[in-house]
């Protein structure tokens, strides 16, 4: 089968790849591809909904949050403390491998709560003066926010790498594929990162269709002042959108967490390639970001695989630049006319 | 009053007043600063003065781009990278004399900003700033990853090349004598660099490119129908910026003697640090970007007791202790200091001449002139 696929490529046009793929000694058949893939959608699916988070806070305040990552990583310590608690051990002790189901749900209830607190916070004291101020000075608001919840993460938390729980169903499942007497083996993290991913998704898609918060939120983001006119509480929705955004942040530092381990610098690789992932679905589209944070999964396991390591490094920013430059609205975003 | 006033806005006006001024408090301050009991004269204190010269020269470069053209760039560290890496290896490899590698280690500060400038034709503010923070990421982590790029530069068999690390022996920067041994001499060569610097910078500031530039930053409609070039300038504006930084990275190579992609020097977050030094210095001013670096040079030193204290008590150490500051300084000077402390003092000598503030008129006068300052004198004597 990897002869075939191989012979093609190089029937294709495809003689420089099959040269890389023979160099590296990486074998090219349809397990490796599969393991890739489903590895891909797994971070992607992630990726997926920190995007998701950086377009909803794009389309409703016209900011791109730069504090994405330490946001994220910060709402993720709340749960790892709430938790520790829960479980019963304080302080900076390391958590058990695996954590039972009913203490799994409160923690996570406890760091949403958090998470929502901490956007409308954000949205009321630090963007809402800054509405019309200049667009350095609300990235550098969101650039100073991250670095201060950074600072006071490594503070309270220490900055070494922690092993977090996992949720000892999850920890258990498996499934495994059998393809060329070979198998796809899908662990339950990957399973519980792809369903919840396509489960919020799924959960916000139906809320912009059919609910009239939802629609309002369209509409807001439309145009503000017509929406303002037509009894759209327009401050309130912004301070929801953010509420929602920091949310799935969280839900995306909590899925993340067990793959890599706990720490302040957790989610600055994740935010940078959901920053890709929003850029290539076009910054103003839900649907887009979702396509493009999964993309950008599968993109990056296939080139961190199969091409030299240097170029995974770059891809996220040869993903924003070549995006931005050839087609600024990505593959899903609407055409924005600046007028004079 | 009046006259202290007037010396004060001259020199925050004034820059032929100004600059001699600040040059001559430079040159004393290696001597000046031994007064202060938390700095003794010794090689730390002058290897921070060192990089106090360092951040100026990027965050003036920087401040061209984001305070004089109205562009972000969180791509800065990257720059300053390539600069560090390029003088190293014209040294080491090449050997050649260190002017000659500054100068060098310029145009290739100028071509990957001109580089980096190039998707800002397309781009402007936030989507600019995605970008250019993906290249800042990308680089350091394409040197960290790629060792073998290491071997340019040292013996593959060397210590310093199997742990990724650049070595620059002190050795190969001989061209003055001093820069050998100690920080003092190295920051007077510093501050020689530096000063080139600042003069072209004052003179891009006032040029004709300089006043593109602003246009550019107020409206870019108005500046393209008086017939500016807008994507040209902008792309200058990047290669301009670049070349401060590409001389600081060459600066910072000459100063630490080995570099490591792994270094935060490199990293995103300096970018973060060149922003925040001019927004807490003042957008758009030469001084404030000086005043800003050395705040936030200083500002490390300031909270070291706070942090053996803190230190003590909790039993471990504290790391990114920084952070907390300079997220606090950035958050608080976007709001309460938009102008930076360059503009602050500006304004508070401008309130102090009276400036913009109305001329109290003498209801007893028919002609209804502005009261004489002596009129003001007698009524506060209560006479």
């Amino acid at each position: 089968m990897s002869a075939l696929i191989t012979a093609y490529l190089a029937d294709a046009g495809g003689a420089a790849v099959a040269t890389i793929l023979a160099d590296s000694g990486k074998g090219f058949d349809l397990v490796t591809l599969g393991r890739n893939i489903v590895n891909g959608l797994t971070f992607g699916s992630i990726y997926a909904l920190v995007a998701l988070s950086i377009v909803l806070i794009y389309k409703s305040s016209d900011v791109v949050n730069f504090g994405t990552a330490e946001m994220g990583m910060f709402a993720t310590f709340v749960c790892f403390s709430s938790l520790s608690v829960l479980v019963g051990r304080v302080g900076n002790n390391p958590l058990p491998e695996t954590i039972g189901l009913g203490n799994y749900l409160l923690a996570i209830v406890a760091t949403l709560v958090f998470a929502g607190l901490l956007g409308l916070m954000i949205e009321r004291i630090l963007l809402r003066p800054l509405s019309k101020a200049p667009v350095l000075s609300q990235v550098m608001v969101t650039i100073g926010l991250g670095v201060f919840l950074f600072g006071i993460a490594s503070f309270i938390w220490k900055a070494d790498n922690k092993p977090f729980s996992e949720l000892d169903a999850v920890k258990s499942a498996n499934i495994r594929i059998n393809v060329d007497n070979a198998f796809i083996s899908i662990t339950g993290e990957m399973i519980t990162a792809m369903l919840i991913g396509a489960f919020l998704s799924l959960l916000l898609y139906l809320f912009f269709k059919f609910t009239l918060v939802g629609t309002a939120m369209r509409a807001m983001a439309q145009n503000p002042t017509t929406a303002k006119l037509m009894g759209v509480n327009v401050g309130f929705l912004t301070g929801l959108t953010w509420m929602i955004a920091m949310m799935l942040l969280a839900i995306a530092g909590v899925l993340v967490a067990p793959k890599i381990s706990l720490s302040p610098l957790m989610m600055a690789n994740v935010a940078v390639l959901s920053f890709a992932g929003a850029v290539l679905g076009g910054m103003t589209s839900l649907v887009g970001a979702v396509v493009g944070g999964l993309l950008v999964g599968i993109i990056d396991n296939l080139v961190g695989f199969y091409l030299p390591d240097g170029l995974r490094s770059m891809l996220a920013f040869l993903i924003i630049v070549v995006v931005l430059t050839f087609r600024p609205n990505g593959l899903l975003g609407k055409v924005v006319r600046k007028k004079v | 009053m009046n006259k202290i006033s007037n010396i004060i806005y001259d020199l925050l006006r004034k820059p032929y007043i100004g600059l001699p001024l600040l040059g001559i408090f430079l040159i004393t301050l290696p001597v000046t600063i031994t007064v202060i009991p938390m700095f003794q004269g010794n090689n730390y204190t002058y290897s921070l003065l060192s990089q106090w010269v360092i951040l100026s020269v990027t965050a003036i470069g920087l401040n061209l781009l984001v305070g004089l053209t109205g562009m972000i760039s969180l791509g800065h560290s990257a720059i300053f990278a390539f600069g560090g890496y390029a003088a190293a290896y014209l040294v080491v490899k090449i050997s050649l004399p260190y002017p000659i590698a500054i100068v060098l280690a310029a145009i290739v500060g100028g071509l990957i900003g001109l580089l980096l400038g190039l998707p800002a034709l397309k781009l402007s503010g936030s989507y600019l700033a995605v970008a250019t923070f993906g290249f800042a990421v990308a680089v350091p982590e394409f040197l960290s990853l790629n060792p073998q790029f290491n071997d340019l530069f040292n013996d593959p068999n060397d210590l310093a090349t199997k742990l990724g690390v650049v070595k620059v022996e002190k050795q190969y920067l001989p061209i003055f004598e001093f820069t050998k041994r100690d920080d003092l001499s190295r920051y007077y060569l510093f501050l020689i660099i530096a000063t080139v610097m600042v003069l072209l910078a004052i003179g891009l500031w006032r040029s004709r490119t300089g006043r593109a530039f602003r246009a550019i930053r107020d409206s870019e409609t108005a500046a393209q129908a008086m017939g500016v070039h807008i994507g040209r300038y902008k792309v200058l504006a990047f290669s301009l910026s670049g070349i401060f930084a590409g001389v600081a990275g060459a600066m910072y190579m000459a100063q630490i003697g080995q570099l490591d992609a792994k270094d935060l020097q490199f990293g995103a977050a300096e970018s973060i640090l060149f922003l925040a030094a001019i927004i807490l210095g003042g957008l758009g001013s030469i001084p404030g970007a000086i005043i800003g670096s050395g705040l936030l040079v200083i500002l490390p030193e300031l909270i070291k007791s706070l942090k053996t204290q803190l230190r003590e008590m909790t039993g471990s150490s504290i790391e990114n202790f920084e952070s907390i500051f300079y997220g606090l300084i950035i958050i608080l000077c976007v709001f309460y200091m938009p102008n930076g402390i360059f503009g602050a003092l500006k304004k508070l000598a401008e309130w102090m001449r009276g400036v913009g503030r109305e001329p109290m008129l003498d209801p007893t006068k028919e002609n209804n002139l502005p009261i004489s300052e002596e009129v003001i004198n007698e009524a506060r004597k209560g006479v």
